[in-house]
Order: C-alpha cells, then sequence, then structure tokens
C-alpha cells in the first residue's frame, strides 16, 4: 500500500503522503527540526522547508474575520520574521541602474533666490523647485559650493527618462509631474526621493500610481556624476546607511517637519493643498497628505519589482533562508481570491498564493501561502470578483546584517480585472448590476521594520495592507473621477509605531520571542460610492450609503501581554467630533501637528492622537 | 440521507477479501465509515475497504475496540492543543511497538479511514523515533541515503550550530 516510489532519499517515509510526513514533523520542535531533520538528506531538507512553508507558517496567519484580528495577526507575523531573520545571513538583490549614463552639471542653470520648496542641508547644500509658475515642471538639484558658484540638475528630466510614465495612461503624461519628496545627506552623498504626483485631470487608474526614485550625486568626485538608482536596488546594495535612512524617511515622513534634528525641511506649497483637498483627503494636514502618498507607493514600489523580476535571474536561496524568510523568495506565483461570507458583518477576500510554475496538481502545487483580507464593506468585497485569478508578484526580502537590526518585505498582489471577467450567467447575479466593477485591482502587503538603536527599543512600521480599486469609471466630470480614483479612505495602513521607553532595559533570552513594547497607531479606512447621485447606466437596486468610513484605532502591546486594544475611536468622537460614520470631506478645524508628545501612565499621547493603555499594571 | 439503523454489527472486507464482522459502534470509530453507514442505513453487504489488508485491518479493530469508550473529540479542536505533546499513552505504545512498515501501514489505514486518534498516535510514535537522534542514526532508522555533499553538511552544520546545544 504505497502512495509513491521509494524515493533513497526520504527513505521509508517515502511510503507516506505528503501531508502524513508534514504532520509528523508537525510534533517536532523548530530544534529538533533543524538539529535532526534537516541535516539527514536533500529530501528531508526540502520535506522541512515545505513543513515551514505550509503548515507553520499558515498556522502563524489565521484567518481573521475581524479588521482587528488581522491586523493584530500581521503584527506577530511581523514579530516571528523580525526575531528569525535577525540571526540570518545578509542577501541582496542583484543592483539595477535606472539611468546608466551621467548627468552633466549645468552650470548655466538659472539662479532662483528663494524656491518656493527647498530642503536646507547644514553643509550649504539646498534643493529648490523653481517658483515660476511657467517653470512648475522644472526643478532642480542646486548645490552650493564654499565659493558660491550654484550648479543645477533637472532632475524632472532624471526621472522622466528613468521612470517611464505609466503605459496604459495617455493623459497622465501631460499633466503629471514629479516633485521633490525628501532629501537627505548619506555621508558623502545626497539621496532625494522624488514621487510622481499625476496631475487631478487625468482620468486613468495610473492616477494613483505615484513613483520614487533615489538619486545619488556623490558631492565629494571632482566629476560630479550622478547616478539615479530605483529605491528598493538602493535599499539592498548600494549603501546601508542610506537605505535606512531612505526607509526611515519613507515610513516616518510625517515626523520630520517636527523633529528639530532632522536635516530638511519639506514645505508644501499653496496649490499642492488644493490639490489635495481636490483628492478628496480627510483633512488638509501634512499627515495624512503624506500618509497618503505613502500608502499610495507602496504600491508602484511593487511594481517595480515586478520589472524587475521579468529582467533578473533567479538567485540561489540556501534552505535555511528559505524556513527563515517568507516563503516568497523570488518568482512568478499565481494568486487565486475568493470572496468568503459568514454573516453580515464577518466577510472579505480570502487568498492563496501557489508557484506559478508548479502546477496546481501536482503534489508540491499546493498554497504556498493563505490569507484572508477582512472587509467590512460590501463593495470592496463585491468589486474583487469570484474566482479572479489575480498575479502575485514577489518583492524582495531585504535584509540587513544582524547589527543592522532591520529587515523589510515588500509583497504585491495585482491585477487587471475586466468586465468580462465577472460575467455571471444568473441575471440576478449582483455582480452584473453592481455599478462600479473596478478594472484593476492592486493591493501590497509590507512588513518593514527600520532601523533601532537597540534590540529592545525597536522602530519599526508596519504596512499589512494597502488595497486600491480603480473604477472603470462613469463620473460626470473628471474631478469627480480623480476623487474617485484617489479617494485615500479606502486603504489601511499603519499611521505611527511606537515603543515604550520604561521597557528598553529587556534584553533577548530566546529566539523565539523578542521583547518589544510600544503602541501601534493605524487607520483603517473604507468608503463608499454615491451611485444613485452619480450618472451611472447600469441599474442598482442596492442603496449605497455616501458616508465613507473612517476607522482609528490603536494597538498596544508589551512581552507579556502581546497585544490588547483600546478602540480609541469613541475618544477621538467625543474629543474631536468625528470618528467612524463622520463625512471626512466636512470641513474640521486643522488639529495640532503629530510627534510624540509625551507618554503617561494610562496613555501615550502622539501628537493629535492619544493611545490608552489598557491594563496598565499588567503591561506596564 | 438514509432513515438511521439500528443493526448492531457490520462487516468490514479488507482488500485480499476477508471479512471482519465488527460491532457497528467500534466501527463508527471510522468517521469515513461512520459517514458511510449514516448515509446508506442498513448495510447487510460488507464494505469494501479497499486500501487496508487483513491484518492491518485487524489491528485497527483492535485499537478501535480497546478506545471504543474515548469520548469522541470534537470536530473544532483546536489543532495546536493536539500536537503540543508527544506523549502516548502505555497501551499505545506497546501497540504500536511493531515493525516500520507496518507501523507506516497502521498511519495510512487510519488517514484512510479517518480515524483521528489512531493516526496522532501513529504520527507522534514515528516523531519519537526521530527525537533525539542524529541525523546518522536517523539515515539508519528510515533507511536514507545522505545525498548531501561533505560541503553542504559542513555548511548546513555551520549553519544550525545555535541549535546544537539547545
Amino acid at each position: 500500500m504505497t502512495h509513491q516510489f521509494f524515493s533513497p532519499s526520504l527513505g521509508s517515509l517515502s511510503l507516506l503522503p505528503v501531508e502524513l510526513r508534514l504532520a509528523i514533523l508537525s510534533y517536532l520542535s523548530n530544534v529538533e527540526l533543524i538539529r535532526c531533520v534537516m541535516p539527514v538528506s536533500r529530501a528531508w531538507a526540502e520535506l522541512m522547508h515545505d513543513y515551514c512553508v505550509q503548515v507553520r507558517l499558515r498556522s502563524l496567519i489565521p484567518v481573521s474575520h475581524t479588521v482587528l484580528e488581522q491586523m493584530s495577526s500581521f503584527l506577530n507575523v511581523f514579530l516571528f520574521f523580525y526575531a528569525k531573520v535577525k540571526s540570518s545571513t545578509t542577501r541582496v538583490s542583484s543592483l539595477e541602474r535606472l539611468i546608466d549614463s551621467k548627468v552633466e552639471l549645468s552650470s548655466t542653470t538659472e539662479i532662483y533666490n528663494e524656491p518656493h520648496v527647498y530642503a536646507s542641508v547644514p553643509s550649504g547644500k539646498w534643493v529648490g523647485i523653481s517658483p515660476r509658475e511657467v517653470y512648475r515642471d522644472e526643478w532642480f538639484l542646486y548645490y552650493r559650493s564654499h565659493d558660491f558658484d550654484i550648479d543645477g540638475i533637472e532632475l524632472n528630466r532624471i526621472c522622466k527618462e528613468g521612470m517611464p510614465h505609466d503605459y496604459v495612461c495617455l493623459e497622465c503624461d501631460i499633466y503629471s509631474e514629479f516633485r521633490l519628496h525628501d532629501f537627505r545627506e548619506i555621508g558623502d552623498r545626497a539621496i532625494i526621493t522624488c514621487v510622481r504626483i499625476p496631475d487631478h485631470e487625468c482620468l486613468r487608474s495610473c492616477s494613483a500610481v505615484l513613483f520614487a526614485v533615489e538619486i545619488f550625486h556623490e558631492w565629494s568626485q571632482p566629476v560630479r556624476i550622478l547616478w539615479a538608482y530605483k529605491g528598493h536596488d538602493l535599499l539592498a546594495e548600494e549603501v546601508s546607511n542610506g537605505a535606512l535612512d531612505y526607509a526611515h524617511a519613507l515610513t516616518n515622513q510625517h515626523h520630520a517637519q517636527t523633529d528639530a534634528d532632522t536635516s530638511f525641511i519639506i514645505h508644501h506649497p499653496p496649490h499642492r493643498l488644493q490639490h489635495t483637498e481636490h483628492c478628496g483627503l480627510i483633512h488638509l494636514n501634512s499627515t495624512m497628505y503624506l500618509l497618503d502618498h505613502l500608502s499610495g507607493m507602496m504600491i508602484p514600489w511593487l511594481r517595480l519589482s515586478q520589472t524587475h523580476l521579468e529582467t533578473s535571474t533567479s538567485f540561489e536561496v540556501s534552505p535555511r533562508e528559505k524556513h527563515t524568510l517568507m516563503p516568497f523568495t523570488s518568482g512568478q506565483y499565481v494568486l487565486t481570491t475568493r470572496p468568503f461570507y459568514h454573516d453580515a458583518n464577518c466577510f472579505g477576500v480570502e487568498f492563496i498564493i501557489r508557484d506559478a510554475n508548479i502546477p496546481a496538481s501536482s503534489e508540491k502545487g499546493g498554497p504556498l501561502f493563505y490569507g484572508a483580507i477582512p472587509m467590512d464593506r460590501m463593495d470592496w468585497w463585491e468589486s474583487i470578483g469570484m474566482d479572479d485569478t489575480i498575479h502575485f508578484e514577489a518583492g524582495d526580502d531585504y535584509m540587513k546584517t544582524p547589527d543592522t537590526e532591520s529587515i523589510m518585505f515588500y509583497y504585491c498582489l495585482y491585477s487587471e480585472v475586466t468586465e468580462t471577467s465577472r460575467v455571471s450567467n444568473s441575471e440576478d447575479d449582483v455582480y452584473t448590476c453592481y455599478p462600479l466593477s473596478p478594472v484593476v485591482w492592486t493591493t501590497s502587503i509590507c512588513l518593514s521594520n527600520i532601523s533601532s538603536p537597540s534590540l529592545s527599543n525597536p522602530t519599526f512600521s508596519i504596512f499589512p495592507l494597502s488595497l486600491e480599486l480603480y473604477p472603470d469609471t462613469c463620473f460626470d466630470s473628471p474631478s469627480q473621477s480623480y476623487r474617485h480614483i484617489l479617494d485615500p479612505t479606502r486603504r489601511t495602513f499603519i499611521s505611527e509605531v511606537i515603543s515604550h521607553p520604561t521597557l528598553t532595559e529587556l534584553t533577548v533570552e530566546s529566539p523565539e520571542t523578542i521583547p518589544m513594547a510600544g503602541a501601534i497607531f493605524y487607520y483603517k479606512t473604507a468608503s463608499h460610492f454615491a451611485p444613485e447621485s452619480s450618472p451611472i447606466s447600469k441599474p442598482s437596486n442596492i442603496l449605497w450609503p455616501v458616508l465613507p468610513l473612517v476607522e482609528v484605532r490603536s494597538v498596544y502591546w508589551t512581552e507579556e501581554q502581546p497585544i490588547s486594544v483600546y478602540d480609541w475611536e469613541k475618544y477621538i468622537s467625543l474629543n474631536y467630533g468625528w470618528g467612524r460614520y463622520t463625512d471626512p470631506y466636512a470641513p474640521k478645524e486643522i488639529r495640532p501637528t503629530r510627534g510624540l508628545s509625551r507618554i503617561l501612565p494610562d496613555r501615550v499621547e502622539f501628537g493629535d492622537r492619544v493611545c490608552f493603555l489598557e491594563d496598565q499594571d499588567a503591561s506596564l | 440521507m438514509a432513515t438511521p439503523s439500528t443493526q448492531a454489527t457490520v462487516k468490514l472486507q479488507s482488500n485480499d477479501n476477508v471479512v471482519i464482522e465488527v460491532e457497528r459502534a467500534i466501527a463508527e470509530r471510522s468517521v469515513l465509515i461512520k459517514n458511510m453507514l449514516e448515509d446508506c442505513g442498513e448495510v447487510t453487504d460488507a464494505i469494501p475497504i479497499s486500501n487496508v489488508n487483513e491484518s492491518i485491518l485487524r489491528k485497527v479493530i483492535e485499537w478501535c475496540e480497546h478506545h471504543k469508550n474515548d469520548p469522541v473529540a470534537a470536530e473544532n479542536e483546536n489543532d495546536d492543543s493536539r500536537k503540543k505533546t508527544t506523549d502516548i499513552d502505555e497501551w499505545d505504545q506497546k501497540f504500536m511497538n511493531v515493525d516500520q512498515e507496518m507501523l507506516f501501514e497502521i498511519i495510512l489505514a487510519a488517514n484512510f479511514l479517518d480515524i483521528k486518534p489512531l493516526l496522532d498516535t501513529g504520527c507522534k510514535t514515528v516523531a519519537n523515533m526521530i527525537k533525539g537522534k542524529s541525523p546518522e542514526e536517523i539515515r539508519k532508522l528510515f533507511n536514507i541515503q545522505n545525498d548531501f555533499t561533505p560541503e553542504e553538511e559542513e555548511q548546513i552544520r555551520r549553519e544550525n550550530e545555535w541549535a546544537e546545544d539547545r
């Protein structure tokens, strides 16, 4: 009664089907797996890897039916990987140069005395954008040398050459522009982050696509060669310190303005604020504005990795790396989604990810990854079609050496869903009458840890989920369409993560556990459209509420008490007059800027937010 | 679904065509048989157990007889709690004290017949055989050919040094 041929490398265990082999391994501890199983043979090492990926990893990611549970589980996953990779070896991907040519510095650029948007640094370098309306699309990197000569570099030209416009859009190229996002000096180099901000007049899906690029200028080189690299490649290989700073800039950009030690300043010109308002942001404060960019950047970031994967060769991953990292290392994967629906308040999308190169019917063709995206609004659930097959592009697992305590994971799920993919034979099928079926939906999963001063005092940010749906149209005005597309309330993302200062002395006792303490602030946002007020041709017998939903929650954890949650929505509603069912577009007073204000025994005040610590005796 | 039957015994036919009559309550330790009986009602013919031979079937029935009064585990029992321990009670240890081939056959039969406690016991037994042994001992135990190169072995040893003193 054998299920397969005897494999010398697997031994008599090959008499059992793979699921029973995995069941046997489930009774062994991690140490036993590594000490006893892995060194036996290649087949056993592979078996162990399969077990880690297919059983243990999946058990780490429970199917959560509430947003809160989902967020917590992602945190746990992050902590798990964080602990695992601390002792792992460094692996980097190949460097892909964005612009492979010298960029001549211009010495004839007109000098602008007071750029509208500028960044100043102690060494006398500064970055500016032309204040003149006619040159609005031209902005430059200025370098003020010691003898006060000024050179300028047309950064927008570099960006346009290196970061081609979204090929599906014929409109945005005319209107969209790059703008300065961040400027930092790392050693003798400067890192400049540029973001393509689509113009609101563009009607296409690429309106929601932002790009980022780092540009390195080796200030110390006499020839002044300027190189531009795609961001994630830079993170991996080019400059470790720069990578960390860049990542920090990405995730904590909103802290910069209030941080006295930060060496750059970014101002938003008035027209940008108008632009922001037009895009339908909740508040016209820079926090939301930057967070919008932040979450939006995660998606094109990963689209970049798609190009990268197509053009690069695969790399070797040792068995140990395979089981210490996320299961997706490099290559093509296929994701299949299906909606789950338990009750009116408990539904979402389940997703299964398989290796695209292994047939699903084969023994190893089982899911590599299983997860669920709970959604609390029907439109999300329905807009991702039943049984849509969605491509999964692996991001890169970036690890730094253990002493830097940094790791970043970026993954992306994307698809181009068309009307034909959701055609139903049933006339009563809700999909056929859904008014705003998207043509594209994108979601990203990003777990990132940012360098911290010590293991016991980590600073990291998690972007567990960012979901965007691009509707296939039917608005009476471009602005309405654009607002719809860029609606930032359709995302879920972490806003801040802070560690708790009273627990900084904790030490690591076991690689299985990592002492951490802190608070996470996150937004879970969703929104609805108002088809009854829009000229939508398709009939809809469902009344869709107009008001978007905005949830703001916080999570607090300690080592002993991993997660405790206080729903501070009530607090916000009482004290600020907005909350879950408040129209975010209504005029509101701009509340104080953010920044960690103080930590009290019962709460953490973080700028205009507050996190109440539940059960403080247990947690502190 | 058919009307529930009150029959006291059922006949099971192994893949080598041996028919064994067994109390229905004992046979219903197998979820497969239990569901089959519920669906079919009165069954007079022998139920073919096509994947199990006589000796293994008798062995499985022996286990079911001994455990016939055990409480049936809840369907949604937490898997984690089930896997926390590899402790096996004394009778089961003796029961599983068979040659390796038969042990695997029992596991396969338990899997086919959907007898979860027996399957767990079998898997735990194999896991216990692995525990505490060196890779070389495991190779001998399961007749495994070491296909690692010396360099690979050294690399694995180096990477896993941290686990050695735990």
